[in-house]
C-alpha cells in the first residue's frame, strides 16, 4: 500500500482522498486549542488509524474533518476539494451508537435514513438497504428496533448505514469502545472486510493500540492537550490479516510495542512545545 | 391453570380496578336519598336525566338527540379544532425556536409570562378584539393550548440527542427534512405530554368562551341551568362534561401508546 | 444534554428576557397597527404601559387582588395537607393506590370550570366558594404526584435504613417521607396555576364584582376603552408568573439536587 509521501506545506497530493492541513480547533473564542495544528493525509484506498488518548481531541477532529464543526482554523480537502460542510462522498459511524441511532426507527428504516436525501428509486433504496445488511451479516433482522439488538449488532447497524450511503470515504470514531472483546474482534474483521470489499477510504479514529495496528495501513499518533501529530508510522503486515495469526506475528507485536512507545513519549513529553513533531 | 382460576384472577382485577367506583356511586346514591337536599340530585336521576337530554335519540341518529346537536357536538368541535391549531403552532414554534440554544434566553421569559396568563383572564379581551362568534372561540382556545405544548417541545427539542442531529447532517438531510425526521419524533413524548395537558385546558376555555354571549354549547347549557336553577340539569352537563374530558383523555392516551410505543421500550420507562 | 460553561451573569440573563418581552411587545403593536381589527379594540403598547402603571397602584385593583389571593392560599394550604397526607396514606399501600386511581381518574378528568356553577349554587359567590373551587382543582396534581413519590421510594435506600434495625415508621418518617418530597413539590407547582386560573373563572361566571375575574369583567363591560382590560391581563399574568418562579425558587431550595442528576 502507498506509503506516506512527504508534502510541503501547503500542497496537496493528487492521490490523497482526504487532506487533513493545519488544523486548529478551540470550543469558544479565548479557549484553549484542543486541536493544534494537525497535518496528516489519507491516501485513496487506504485505512489509516488516528490513536491517542482519551480527551485528546479525537472526536474534536473527527467532527472538522467531516465537515459537522468549522474547525477554527486550517483546512480540509477531500479528493482535492475544500470541505465545507459534509460531503457527499463521506460517511461517518459514530463512537456511541445508543445515540446515533434512531430509536423509533427500525433496522430497516434506520439502514434506509441516510438515502432519504439522495432522491434515489424505492427500488434501489431497497437493494442497498438489503446489500448493506447482509454485508455486515444483520440479514433477518430488519424489522427489529435497534434497541432490541446487542451493542454489537446495534453498531453493525450503523455500519450499514454508513455502507448504503455508498461514501468514498469512511470516518469511524471510536465505533468499537463500547463493546465485548469477542464481538470487538468480530467488528475489526467486518471493518478489513467492508474495506476490501467495497473499496473505500478509511479514517480510524480509536485509543486502543492493538486495534490501530491490526487494522491499519498507518498509523498516526495523537498526544493531548493541546491534541497534536506526535508521530506517524506506516505498518509493517500482510495485507489480509487474521486475529489470531496477525496478532501473533513477531512484526505485529514489535509494531505495536513501538506505537504503544510513542504514545507513552508523547505522554511524557507533552509538556514541550512543539510545531512539527511529524517524523 | 384453570379456567376458574383464571375468571376469579380477572374478577378480582376487575374488582380492584372498579370496586370503588361503584362502592362510591352506591354511597353518593344512597346519600343523596336520604338527604333530600334539592341541591344534590341521586346520581340515578342524574343518569337519567342525562339519557333524557342527549341519548333518547331515534335509532337513525344513532341515538342522540337534537339536544346532543346542539349542545354537545358544536362544543367538542371547537374544542378539538382549538386545540389542533394551537397544538400546531406551540409544535413548529418549539422545534425551530428549540433547535438554537441561543435562542433560549430570549425565548424562555416571555413564553413563560404568557404561559402565566390565567387564561379566563383572557376571554374578555379575545371577546373585545374578535367579538363573540365561534372564530374568537377557536381562536381563544387554540391560544390557551398553545403555551404547554410549546413549552413542552422546547424543553424536548433542546434535549435532542446531539449526536441524532450530527447523523442527520452527514447524511445530507436538509434543515427542515431534520426537523421532521429527527426533532419531532425524538421530541414525541414530550411533545404528547404537552399535548394531553393542551386537551384538558381546550374543556376549559371551551366551557368558558361559552359562558358569555352564546345560545348553544355545553358551557352555555350549563350556565343557563344554574342561572335558572334547572339543578338536574346543572348536574347533568356536569357529568357530560366529566364524560367528555374522560373518553378524550382516553382516547389520546391509547393513540399516544400505539405511536410512542417505541419510546417505552427504548427507555424502559413509561411515556412521561 | 445542555451544557452550560459557565453561570452567566444577571445582566445578561435579564437583557435577554427583556430583549424577548421587547420582541413579543413589538409583533404585537405590529398586529395592532396592521389594521387587521378595529384598532380602537387593540391599544397600542405604551397606552398599555400607563394603564398598567396606575392599576398597579389602583386600591380597588389591588383590593381585587387581595381578595383573590385569599382564595387561593387557602384553597392551596387545604389542597396540600389533604393531599400529602392522602398521598402518603395511598402510597403506602399499591393495593389502595390501584384502587383509588379510577376514580382519581374520573374525578380529575371533569374540566375543572364545570364544578363552579354547581357550587356557585350550593355555596354563593364568597371566599368560601372560591377556596372549595381551588381545592377541588388543586388537590388531585398534589395528591397523585405524592402518591408517585411514595411508590417509587428507592428499595435499595428502604432495605439498607432496615439492614441498620430501624423501625418501620422510623424507616417511613427518614427515607419514604423525604424521598417523596420532590414529587409532592411537582405537584404543587402543576396546582398553582390551576388554582390562580379556576378562582379566576369562578369570579367571571359569578358575574359578581369581587377579585381579579370580577374587576377584569366589570372593566370589560364598562366602556369601549380596551386598555385597563389589557393593562389588568397583564397584572394578572405578572402576578401569576412571580408566583411560579417563587415556586421554582422554593423547589430549587428545599430539593436542590432535583434536575442536577
Ligand atoms: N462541545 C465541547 N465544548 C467544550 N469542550 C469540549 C467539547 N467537546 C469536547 N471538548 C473538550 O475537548 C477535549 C477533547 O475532546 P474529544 O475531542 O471528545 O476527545 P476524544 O474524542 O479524544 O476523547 C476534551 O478536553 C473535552 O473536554
Ligand atoms: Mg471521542
Amino acid at each position: 500500500m502507498t506509503a506516506r509521501l512527504h508534502l510541503d506545506e501547503g500542497t496537496t497530493s493528487v492521490s490523497a482522498a482526504l487532506a487533513v492541513h493545519n488544523i486548529t480547533h478551540r470550543y469558544g473564542p479565548g479557549g484553549p486549542a484542543v486541536v493544534n495544528g494537525v497535518t496528516f493525509e489519507v491516501a485513496r484506498g487506504e485505512l489509516v488509524s488516528l490513536v491517542g488518548p482519551s480527551g485528546c481531541g479525537k472526536t474534536t477532529l473527527m467532527k472538522t474533518i467531516s465537515g459537522l464543526m468549522q474547525p477554527t482554523s486550517g483546512t480540509v480537502t477531500a479528493f482535492g476539494r475544500p470541505i465545507s460542510g459534509v460531503p457527499r462522498e463521506l460517511a461517518i459511524v459514530f463512537q456511541d451508537y445508543s445515540r446515533s441511532l434512531f430509536p423509533w426507527l427500525r433496522v430497516r428504516a434506520n439502514v434506509s435514513f441516510g438515502l432519504s436525501g439522495l432522491g434515489l428509486e424505492r427500488s434501489e433504496r431497497r437493494t442497498r438497504v438489503a446489500e448493506s445488511l447482509a454485508a455486515v451479516g444483520l440479514t433477518g433482522h430488519e424489522h427489529k428496533y435497534p434497541w432490541e439488538l446487542s451493542g454489537g449488532m446495534q453498531q453493525r447497524v450503523a455500519i450499514a448505514r454508513a455502507l448504503a450511503y455508498r461514501p468514498r470515504i469512511l470516518l469511524m470514531d471510536e465505533p468499537f469502545a463500547s463493546v465485548d472483546a469477542q464481538t470487538r474482534a468480530e467488528l475489526e474483521d467486518l471493518t478489513l472486510a467492508v474495506h476490501r470489499e467495497f473499496g473505500m477510504t478509511i479514517l480510524f479514529v480509536t485509543h486502543d493500540i492493538d486495534e490501530s495496528v491490526y487494522l491499519s495501513h498507518r498509523v498516526v499518533v495523537l498526544k493531548r492537550s493541546p491534541g497534536e501529530v506526535h508521530a506517524e508510522r506506516v505498518v509493517d503486515l500482510p495485507e489480509t490479516r487474521d486475529q489470531i495469526t496477525t496478532k501473533a506475528d513477531p512484526r505485529f507485536v514489535a509494531q505495536r510495542a513501538e506505537v504503544a512507545g510513542l504514545i507513552r513519549d508523547a505522554a511524557l513529553g507533552s509538556t514541550r512545545f512543539s510545531l512539527h513533531p511529524t517524523e | 391453570m384453570s379456567l376458574l382460576r383464571l375468571t376469579g384472577r380477572a374478577a378480582r382485577a376487575l374488582v380492584v380496578k372498579l370496586g370503588l367506583v361503584v362502592a362510591l356511586l352506591a354511597l353518593w346514591q344512597v346519600l343523596t336519598v336520604e338527604a333530600q337536599n334539592i341541591f344534590f340530585p341521586t346520581p340515578a336521576d342524574i343518569a337519567v336525566r342525562m339519557r333524557e337530554l342527549w341519548f333518547s335519540g331515534p335509532a337513525a341518529h344513532l341515538f342522540v338527540t337534537g339536544g346532543f346537536t346542539t349542545d354537545v357536538v358544536p362544543s367538542v368541535a371547537r374544542a378539538l379544532a382549538g386545540w389542533a391549531l394551537g397544538g400546531l403552532v406551540g409544535i413548529a414554534v418549539g422545534l425551530v425556536a428549540g433547535r438554537w440554544a441561543r435562542a433560549q434566553g430570549y425565548v424562555d421569559p416571555p413564553v413563560n409570562f404568557i404561559r402565566s396568563l390565567p387564561k379566563p383572564a383572557i376571554v374578555p379581551l379575545f371577546l373585545i378584539v374578535l367579538g363573540a362568534n365561534d372564530r374568537m372561540r377557536i381562536a381563544l382556545i387554540a391560544f390557551g393550548c398553545i403555551w404547554p405544548v410549546l413549552l413542552n417541545t422546547l424543553q424536548a427539542t433542546r434535549a435532542v440527542e446531539p449526536t441524532l442531529r450530527d447523523t442527520g447532517t452527514a447524511f445530507g438531510i436538509s434543515l427542515p427534512r431534520q426537523f421532521a425526521m429527527i426533532s419531532l419524533p425524538a421530541a414525541a413524548p414530550r411533545i404528547a405530554a404537552g399535548l394531553r395537558v393542551s386537551l384538558g385546558l381546550a374543556l376549559i376555555l371551551m366551557v368558558l368562551s361559552e359562558w358569555s354571549l352564546t345560545q348553544h354549547g355545553l358551557g352555555n347549557f350549563l350556565l343557563t341551568s344554574q342561572r335558572s336553577y334547572q339543578v338536574l340539569d346543572m348536574w347533568a352537563a356536569v357529568a357530560m362534561l366529566g364524560l367528555l374530558g374522560y373518553l378524550l383523555n382516553l382516547a389520546f392516551l391509547a393513540l399516544e401508546k400505539r405511536l410512542l410505543a417505541w419510546h417505552v421500550g427504548f427507555t424502559g420507562t413509561p411515556l412521561p | 444534554m445542555t451544557v452550560r460553561h459557565r453561570s452567566e451573569p444577571r445582566a445578561l440573563v435579564l437583557w435577554r428576557g427583556l430583549v424577548g418581552a421587547a420582541a413579543v411587545a413589538a409583533l404585537y403593536q405590529v398586529v395592532a397597527l396592521a389594521g387587521i381589527v378595529d384598532r380602537r379594540l387593540l391599544p397600542a403598547v405604551p397606552a398599555i404601559g400607563r394603564e398598567v402603571a396606575r392599576l398597579a397602584v389602583d386600591p380597588d385593583f389591588l383590593g381585587a387582588v387581595g381578595n383573590t389571593m385569599t382564595a387561593v392560599a387557602l384553597g392551596l394550604l387545604i389542597s396540600c395537607v389533604a393531599g400529602i397526607g392522602g398521598g402518603l396514606g395511598l402510597g403506602a399501600s399499591s393495593l389502595a393506590t390501584r384502587m383509588t386511581r379510577a376514580p382519581i381518574d374520573v374525578l380529575r378528568s371533569l374540566p375543572s370550570v364545570a364544578l363552579i356553577p354547581l357550587l356557585l349554587m350550593t355555596l354563593g359567590d364568597g371566599v368560601r366558594m372560591k377556596t372549595v373551587v381551588v381545592v377541588v382543582v388543586a388537590v388531585w396534581p398534589v395528591l397523585l404526584n405524592t402518591t408517585y413519590g411514595v411508590r417509587s421510594v428507592d428499595g435499595v435506600a428502604v432495605d439498607a435504613a432496615r439492614s441498620f434495625g430501624l423501625s418501620r415508621l422510623r424507616v417511613w418518617a427518614g427515607v419514604v417521607v423525604p424521598s417523596a418530597v420532590p414529587a409532592a413539590l411537582t405537584g404543587f407547582r402543576i396546582a398553582l396555576p390551576m388554582a390562580l386560573t379556576v378562582a379566576i373563572s369562578s369570579e367571571m361566571a359569578a358575574g359578581t364584582p369581587s377579585g381579579i375575574g370580577g374587576f377584569i369583567l366589570r372593566t370589560s363591560y364598562r366602556d369601549f376603552d380596551a386598555a385597563p382590560v389589557f393593562a389588568a391581563v397583564v397584572l394578572a399574568g405578572l402576578i401569576g408568573w412571580a408566583l411560579n418562579a417563587a415556586a421554582a425558587g422554593l423547589g430549587n431550595r428545599l430539593v436542590p439536587w432535583e434536575g442536577r442528576r
